[in-house]
Formats: structure tokens, C-alpha cells, sequence
């Protein structure tokens, strides 16, 4: 009985060490697609002169859940008649908890949105330039974190479940 | 005529209007607009339905008012929000609109808009702050050239060149763009056989193209040059599609009258506008003088508003 009980606790607190883990090196793997689908939209705006809606609808079928998740529902808002802003921010709210990211990398994404569509495309290519940039520290910050935190979060599980055990026992 | 208006104006206008916009036109009473010609929106300026004879205003709770006080100013996210919807929120892939000051909407529809001008060595680079739009309903009126066509064709396969005399919002347009469809088709109670008709649309008002393909029916023997200017898209057509008829809208040019000559001496028809109110007024613009010369054009045809748009007030064979 005692034996159970003591797989039981040492199996939940590692299994808590390991979520935690996981969230943390998700989000740098997050960031890096919302990076690689900036870049999408840039070409599409830029090249090929695609509609906002269009591009949207490519970028999802080109990216992985739930980062394409964000693209595919932001097209149908603007369908539906919000404007990109709008229709971009509400697909964030929407997707967020979905990601692995945190609330500075969450406000960052829903800035994206404030100058989507609205002007030349020179002038496009800049805002998502300055996106890019923000993603791409956050990204870096990211990866520092992951490295130095994802192990320690897994050894902090099992440990933790040791020691209640130890305690207990 | 006055349903089909307000069908044009809720299956294609307004959902292109900011929703604030859309709300406020759905409550006007459809009596109230069933020959609604223009919408203008200006920013901190009352919303302006223009019908064919007079103006509409409009409160916050979409009654008619007489009253400037009582009418619902437009506000700037208004007119950010139509634009927004208008373009597909993507107003990068209109950058040649954004140079010309007007673009067309799906059911052919022009808006135009002015703003702030951003300007290189004298021409207009584009608009941006757009203050203000001109919404002008486009009324396809298919039979609108019933009354004058039998005058235009000239036996089983040949048509006059035409020339159509008309003030500004007189139906010239439609008039233009019901002929074209009838000479392409061919009419088979006047046992006439379609010609190959070129079109040169250059503000898209004939075809009201979307991306360059013709929102009106212009008939299936119809080429549609959308957005050329018209002396060098007359000649690229004579090249490329070899017409028997050219049509285009509102000539005035010097170079416009030259190509129209071109035209006459590769053989091809010409049916064409211009904006005036009588024949000695055309015939007194230096620049057409050529066109009088010669006795170009065998039926003139005079519009007016007197019995609302598209009135035929004379039709002068030579």
C-alpha cells in the first residue's frame, strides 16, 4: 500500500516537472514559426501582391497547429467583415491559450495587427520587419530560458517527489 | 428598376461599408433611396445620399432629416473601416488605385477618394489620409438602348459611328454600355448579326471590372481593355483584337480624336461620348474639330434628364 502511494506521488510530481518543462521549450519553437510565417507574409505582401485574406488562408495550410490555427481564424474574421486589425487580435485572443507563449510575447502578436492592410506595401514590409525584430528577441530570450530551465524543471519533479516520499515515509 | 436598386445597394454596397455605416443605411426607409445615385462620405461631414433630382440626409437613428444639425456626421474610423472592408483589408494590392483616386468594387460600383497627395516631380505618387469617398452606384439597365438602336445599326452586319452627347449623370454610361452588349450580341428581331466590339474602359465605368474582368454584361463578342488610357488602348486593340467596333467613353483629347482617325482608317466602327449638353458646344471644342471635319460620325445622339436619366432628346442622322 505504502509502495503505491509512493509511485503515485512520485509519478505526479515528476509529471508536473515535466509539463512545466515542456511549456518552457515550446514557446521558443512557437515564436521561431510566428518568425518563419512573418516572413511568409512579407513575401506574399510584397511578390505576390496577395489579398490579406488569401495569405492568411496559405500561411495556415503552410504552418503547424496551433501557430496556423492563429492565421485560419484571423481570414475567417476578415470574411466574416472586421477589419484586419480586429479580425487579426480577435484570432489571438481566441488561439492564445492554446500556445506555450507568455503575456509579453502575447502583446507583441497583437501589435502585429494594428497596421495589417492598411497601407503601401514598402510600408507593410517595414511594420512586419519591426515584428520580426521583437519575435526574434523574445525568441532568443526564449531559447536562453529553455536551456537553462527545462532540466532543472524535469530534476525539480522527480526530486520534489522524492522527497515527499522520503518525508512520508 | 427601383427594386433592383436596393438589391444592387444590400448585396453589394453595404457590406463593404463600416458596420456603424451599414446599420444606419438599412434603417432608411427603401422608399427613401429607391434612385439612389451616390453615397459621398466625408469625414466630420453629414452622410449624403444623392438620389437622381435631390439629396438625403440622414440622422443617427437613420431618419430622414431636414435639418444639417440633425444628420449623422461620419466619423474618421468610418471611413478607415469602409476602406478597410473595400480593399479586403489588403490596401497594398491597390497601389495603382491608390495613384488614380478611384477604385471599382465587385458589381462595378466606383468609389472615388481624395486625401492627402503624396506627390514626386509633379504626378501623383498615391493618396494616403483618405478623407473622403464618392460611392457611385453602378445601374446596369440591360435594354437602356432599345430606343436608339435601331437607329446605331446600318443593315445585317455594319453599325453608324455614333456619337453620344450627353451632361454629367444623363445615362450616358449606361446607354453606352447596353449598346455595346446589344451590337455584340447581334439582335435577331432586327435580324443583325453581333460584331466583335473593343472596349477601352479607362476609369472602369463601362465594364465596371474587377480585377480586370467585367462585372457588366457587355455581350460575347466583347473585348474589355480595362483602366487603358484611351488613345493608346484604341490602336493596341485595332493591333491585337481586330475589332470591327471600337467603343470608348467621354473622348475630349487631341489625342484621343487622332486615334479615333486611326481607327476610322484601319476600317473600324467607332461609337463613342462625350460630356456636353447640345451639338454646337462639341462642335465649338477646338480640339474635336477634326472629328467635324470630316463628318465622322453619322448619328449623334443627345441626352438629357428632362424625364430622368437616360432621356433621348434627339437623335441627328447625317
Amino acid at each position: 500500500m505504502k509502495l503505491i502511494g509512493a509511485i503515485l506521488i512520485l509519478f505526479s510530481s515528476s509529471s508536473i516537472g515535466f509539463l512545466v518543462a515542456h511549456k518552457i521549450s515550446l514557446r521558443p519553437q512557437q515564436l521561431q514559426q510566428i518568425k518563419t510565417a512573418l516572413e511568409m507574409l512579407k513575401t506574399e505582401i510584397d511578390y505576390g501582391m496577395t489579398p490579406l485574406p488569401e495569405a492568411f488562408n496559405k500561411l495556415s495550410q503552410n504552418l503547424q497547429s496551433p501557430v496556423a490555427e492563429l492565421f485560419r481564424l484571423a481570414k475567417i474574421n476578415i470574411e466574416e467583415g472586421l477589419v484586419a486589425q480586429e479580425a487579426w487580435q480577435k484570432a489571438v485572443t481566441e488561439v492564445i491559450s492554446e500556445l506555450a507563449l507568455l503575456e509579453e510575447d502575447r502583446n507583441v502578436i497583437l501589435d502585429i495587427g494594428c497596421n495589417l492592410g492598411n497601407s503601401s506595401s514598402a510600408d507593410q514590409i517595414r511594420h512586419l520587419q519591426l515584428a520580426q525584430e521583437k519575435i526574434n528577441n523574445l525568441y532568443q530570450e526564449a531559447v536562453l530560458e529553455k536551456q537553462q530551465k527545462v532540466k532543472l524543471w524535469r530534476y525539480l519533479g522527480v526530486l520534489t517527489g522524492l522527497l515527499v516520499v522520503i518525508i512520508i515515509v | 428598376m427601383a427594386n433592383n436598386s436596393k438589391q444592387v445597394l444590400e448585396k453589394t454596397i453595404l457590406p463593404v461599408l463600416a458596420p456603424g455605416l451599414r446599420a444606419l443605411i438599412k434603417k432608411v426607409p427603401a422608399r427613401e433611396i429607391e434612385d439612389l445615385v451616390e453615397i459621398r462620405v466625408r469625414v466630420n461631414k453629414p452622410l449624403l445620399l444623392e438620389k437622381v433630382k435631390q439629396e438625403v440626409l440622414v440622422s443617427a437613428d437613420g431618419e430622414i432629416v431636414k435639418n444639417v444639425a440633425g444628420a449623422y456626421r461620419i466619423t474618421k474610423k468610418d471611413i478607415k473601416e469602409t476602406l478597410h472592408l473595400m480593399t479586403n483589408s489588403s490596401l497594398y494590392t491597390l497601389e495603382e488605385e491608390l495613384k488614380s483616386g478611384f477604385l471599382t468594387l465587385t458589381g462595378g460600383h466606383r468609389v472615388g477618394f481624395v486625401g492627402q497627395v503624396i506627390s514626386d516631380n509633379k504626378s501623383i505618387r498615391r493618396i494616403k489620409n483618405i478623407s473622403a469617398l464618392n460611392i457611385r452606384l453602378c445601374q446596369e439597365i440591360i435594354g437602356a438602348a432599345d430606343k436608339v438602336i435601331d437607329n446605331v445599326i446600318a443593315g445585317t452586319d455594319d453599325i453608324h459611328n455614333t456619337l453620344i452627347i450627353s451632361p454629367p449623370r444623363c445615362g450616358k454610361t449606361t446607354l453606352i454600355r447596353d449598346l455595346i452588349r446589344q451590337i455584340s450580341n447581334g439582335i435577331s428581331d432586327l435580324n443583325f448579326s453581333g460584331l466583335k466590339v473593343g472596349v477601352v474602359d479607362e476609369r472602369s465605368e463601362i465594364g465596371g471590372a474587377y480585377q480586370g474582368l467585367a462585372q457588366n454584361s457587355l455581350g460575347i463578342r466583347t473585348d474589355l481593355l480595362d483602366r487603358a488610357p484611351k488613345a493608346e488602348g484604341m490602336l493596341l486593340l485595332i493591333r491585337s483584337m481586330s475589332p470591327d467596333v471600337i467603343v470608348t467613353d467621354e473622348i475630349g483629347s487631341l489625342q484621343d480624336v487622332e486615334a479615333i482617325q486611326e481607327s476610322l482608317n484601319a476600317g473600324v466602327r467607332v461609337v463613342t461620348t462625350v460630356h456636353d449638353s447640345n451639338l454646337r458646344e462639341v462642335k465649338a471644342r477646338p480640339s474635336l474639330q477634326g472629328l467635324f471635319e470630316m463628318d465622322t460620325f453619322k448619328r449623334i445622339i443627345i441626352l438629357s434628364q428632362r424625364f430622368g436619366p437616360g432621356t433621348v432628346e434627339q437623335i441627328i442622322r447625317q
